[in-house]
């Protein structure tokens, strides 16, 4: 069952123009130019209740745009969204007990009093009861591993402390979609690693998650989906596996030579080590690899040979680039 | 979960209000108490502002007998009423609202079941609650112990009542100003300008009585005179006097109760205008 | 090791000062321009603002004479020129020094004071150059308007203004002493937004003609912190009733300003210590 709907999505934006010269400067002081900005572009996709969905795009794609809208924070300029059975921003005020966020950037917590007193307050806000309150508490202190950390000023904690309690901040009311922005960013290793566990353990208690992030780990860890914005349009949806394939079948091929390259014809190189060490690319889809490699062998002399897949920093680069 | 109960998400419900202004007023004590030491400021800027006024005014007194309605003692204790009343009704509101809109925190507010300016306006009962702890009370000593000053009002409950509508129009103002974070890139300069305004309007460098008459009459109107005015010369005189109208201390603070209701009104329109605004309703 | 590096350091710093300061001072000009233009609207506010500042602080004095009191043996355009050459004092510095106060604590705050040391510069002539602040302007001119128009209404002695100057560079000196010294003070004191407040309530002692306050404090003002010479006395000067032992003063103002030069610098040597 989905459960969010958003179907033909727009925003549109209209922004002003300023100069950087001295001139352009006093100039912007008296007239300054308009600009419409088409930050969503016609975006359709369902979530499934329970599913965790990565929310990829370069900067400025209208990916935060998106998520402002399906928070509720933002009023789409045309298109339906529907969440948790309401309309978010126009059922704000309930829809807002159904909904968990951390941004990365944006704390929640309050800088100078323990997490402990912030939780207190979402206890409030949200009316949680206090037997769910502590139950909550104690189960995620537990599984974050944070019980002693909630009880000393935020602004003495690790930022990956911190960042655990944030998410203890935002899911007390027990929401049923969280958006995560940016979760891990700043994070260590072991820090992220904790916080993604946390992620997979809730989501496995039926939260859905949708992730906006930059980090490829985080998505090729946590998200069984990806919806790729660009431009304000949805150039790519569907599952991990599918975005190997989705710029064609290209492998990534290191060779090892006897001798240096003389002829480089039909060969697409994107890397040169050496004289004797080379790395090319190859599409899969043009020539089988069996044809591939006797070409290969019949033009070189190699000594030794790997073929790997395009690594998925290559793939989502490519698909911005388009 | 149930979670789609309409009364669930209704901060109107009393009982939850409650909570929820307690539980946001006691963060927000603890939040300053950290920085009990800034307050603690108050201590010596109060009593120097206090003793700069009293050499003023008692040269001034030399060759008269009242200015603007007061005599040398009740204008010292104008003075020591005025600072002493803006350590529990002033507020950052504005200040706090343009900050949380320019840095992009105020989106988590809008994700959370609560009117931020309920959130705000508990914050500020923490905070006073502060002010009054760590700067109300250690000036109010100094000025009887120290400074012999003679602070009793004349009437203590229509001086508390009227600190307290008081400490409402300021937050409506203070908020309504804040708002305009969301119209213009950085609106500390008219926040700020306005705060000047409210410093010379509602009687904190004189009282209002030294204006002019005509002055005086549009005063009456405008909220700045029920922001400080109105309670300092309430604790000084028991009455209230301005525009060449005095009335008792009941009929003031029904005045201040107007102005509290008329900024809470214009706050609410505002607020909408701005949440419209900030969630692109037509834009 | 690290000792023979930081004395390097100052070397390199010594050399390159006096040319940089200049550039950097334009620069930190050419920035505050270009914020200004950013937001224009609240730049023309923050001007604005600082002008009804400037009309405002007289306004006590206005309605004062306005209701038929005064302040002994002073006639109303004399106290105005008093207080518009208070206001002068007090917006050169908002304009030229203040700012540091703000600038220091920001940095501490974010701890990003290490990029400040970086400079091939003295720590406080980079600070006080990107500390200009273009936005108070108005009261500058607030206080200039007054000062010229208070002083169109009072008989001057014109001979006395070399003194007047002198008399006010010193109380110039006071006000930017104390600027330095709370933003020094916002090293240990972390980001205190109300340090400024202790300042400001001092200025308060320079506003007013001095011979309304006790004896004990009129010394306190004259000879040791002499706030007086913000504005009673360089109007006194020109008005030919100055007590000339005051010229004393500039001895004390000197000394005050260089122990805030010497504070601030401790302070920045201190946090190296730590930081480093």
């Amino acid at each position: 069952m989905a459960i969010i709907t958003v179907e033909n999505l727009v925003k549109t934006y209209t922004t002003y123009k300023r100069g950087s010269g001295f001139r352009e400067t006093v100039k912007s002081f008296f007239k300054r130019k308009k600009v419409v900005v088409n930050a969503v572009n016609d975006i359709s996709f369902e979530i499934p209740e329970g599913q965790i969905c990565g929310l990829l795009g370069p900067n400025g794609a209208g990916k935060s745009t998106t998520v402002k809208m399906l928070c509720g924070a933002l009023y789409p300029t045309s298109g339906r969204i529907e969440a948790a059975g309401f309309s978010p921003a126009r059922d704000r005020r309930h829809y807002v007990h159904e909904i968990g966020a951390v941004f990365g950037q944006k704390s929640q917590l309050i800088w100078d009093i323990p997490p402990e007193d912030s939780f207190n307050l979402n206890r409030a806000i949200y009316d949680i009861p206090r037997s769910d309150y502590n139950e909550r508490l104690a189960n995620m202190t537990k599984l974050l591993d944070v019980a002693d950390v909630v009880k000393k000023p935020t602004r003495v904690l690790s930022l990956g402390e911190r960042m655990k309690c944030e998410f203890i901040m935002a899911m007390l009311h027990a929401p049923k979609i969280v958006f995560l922005d940016e979760p891990t960013i700043g994070l260590d290793v072991i820090a992220k690693a904790s916080v993604r566990e946390f992620i997979a353990n809730m989501n496995k208690q039926g939260t859905t998650f949708i992730l906006t992030t930059h980090d490829l780990d985080d998505v090729c860890e946590l998200a069984e989906r990806v919806i790729i914005i660009n431009k304000g349009d949805k150039v790519f949806d569907g599952e991990l596996e599918g975005l190997q394939h989705y710029l064609g079948r290209k492998k990534i091929i290191e060779l090892t030579l006897a001798k240096p390259l003389t002829d480089e014809t039909g060969l697409n190189i994107i890397e040169r080590r050496s004289d004797l060490q080379i790395t090319i690319e190859a599409d899969m889809e043009r020539v089988s690899i069996r044809e591939f490699l006797q070409n290969l062998s019949t033009t070189l002399k190699i000594t030794d040979i790997s073929v790997k897949e395009l690594p998925m920093e290559r793939i989502i680069a490519d698909i911005y680039k388009k | 979960m149930g979670g789609t109960s309409p009364q669930r998400g209704s901060p109107q419900r009393l009982p939850h209000s409650l909570d929820v202004c307690l539980a946001v007023a006691e963060a927000t004590y603890k939040e300053w108490a950290a920085y009990r030491s800034h307050s603690m400021v108050s201590i010596l800027v109060g009593p120097i502002f206090l003793l700069v006024q009293y050499f003023i005014w008692t040269a001034v007194y030399g060759g008269v007998e009242t200015l603007g309605g007061l005599n040398l003692e009740q204008m010292i204790r104008y003075f020591g009423a005025s600072s002493l009343i803006g350590y529990v009704t002033m507020d950052f509101a504005d200040w706090n609202l343009q900050m949380l809109v320019r840095t992009g925190k105020f989106l988590t507010f809008t994700l959370r079941p609560i009117h931020h300016r309920f959130f705000a306006l508990s914050q500020k009962f923490g905070h006073r609650v502060l002010g009054l702890l760590v700067e109300f009370i250690p000036c109010l000593i100094i000025f009887i112990l120290l400074f012999r000053i003679d602070m009793m009002p004349e009437n203590i409950l229509i001086t508390v009542m009227s600190i307290i509508l008081a400490f409402f129009v300021n937050f409506y103002v203070n908020y309504t100003l804040g708002l305009l974070g969301f119209w213009l890139v950085d609106a500390g300069g008219i926040s700020r300008f306005v705060g000047i305004l409210t410093n010379i309007f509602s009687g904190t460098l004189v009282p209002l009585t030294l204006f002019p008459d005509w002055a005086q009459y549009i005063l009456l109107f405008l909220p700045f005179t029920y922001m400080g005015y109105a309670p300092t010369i309430i604790w000084t005189t028991g009455h209230f006097t301005l525009g060449g109208i005095t009335m008792n201390g009941y009929l003031a603070i029904a005045f201040q109760l107007i102005a509290v209701c008329f900024m809470y009104v214009i706050s609410e329109i505002f607020y909408r205008l701005s949440i419209r605004r900030f969630s692109g309703v037509g834009a | 090791m690290n000792a023979e590096y930081r004395g390097e350091n100052t070397e390199y710093r010594k050399k390159h000062t006096h040319h940089g300061f200049g550039r950097v001072y334009l620069a930190g000009i050419g920035a505050s321009m270009k914020s200004a233009a950013a937001y224009r609207v609240n730049f023309l506010l923050m001007n604005l603002f600082d002008l009804v500042w400037a009309v405002a602080a007289p306004l006590v004095t206005i309605l004062i004479y306005g209701s038929g009191a005064s302040f002994p043996g002073w006639t109303f355009w004399e106290v105005m020129l008093m207080q518009g050459l208070f206001e002068l004092s007090s917006a050169l510095c908002a304009v030229f020094v203040e700012n540091i106060v703000w600038s220091t604590m920001n940095h501490v705050r974010e701890g990003s004071l290490e990029t400040v040391l970086l400079k091939p510069m003295p720590p406080i002539l980079y600070m006080v150059s990107t500390s200009f602040r273009l936005d108070s302007f108005g009261g500058l001119l607030g206080g200039l308007v007054l000062t010229l128009i208070a002083a169109g209404n009072c008989e001057i002695m014109a001979i006395s203004l070399p003194l007047c100057i002198l008399i006010f560079a010193a109380g110039f000196a006071v006000n930017s002493a104390a600027s330095l010294i709370s933003a020094a003070a916002s090293f240990k004191w972390v980001a205190n937004s109300r340090l400024s407040e202790i300042r400001m309530s001092f200025e308060n002692f320079g506003i007013y003609p001095v011979k309304i306050f006790p004896s004990a404090l009129r010394f306190a003002v004259t000879f040791i912190l002499p706030y007086a010479a913000m504005g009673c006395f360089p109007a006194e000067i020109l008005l030919g009733r100055f007590d000339y032992i005051n010229i004393l003063l500039i001895i004390p103002a000197a000394l005050f300003l260089m122990f805030a030069i010497w504070f601030y610098n401790h302070m920045i040597r201190l946090y190296e210590g730590v930081g480093g």
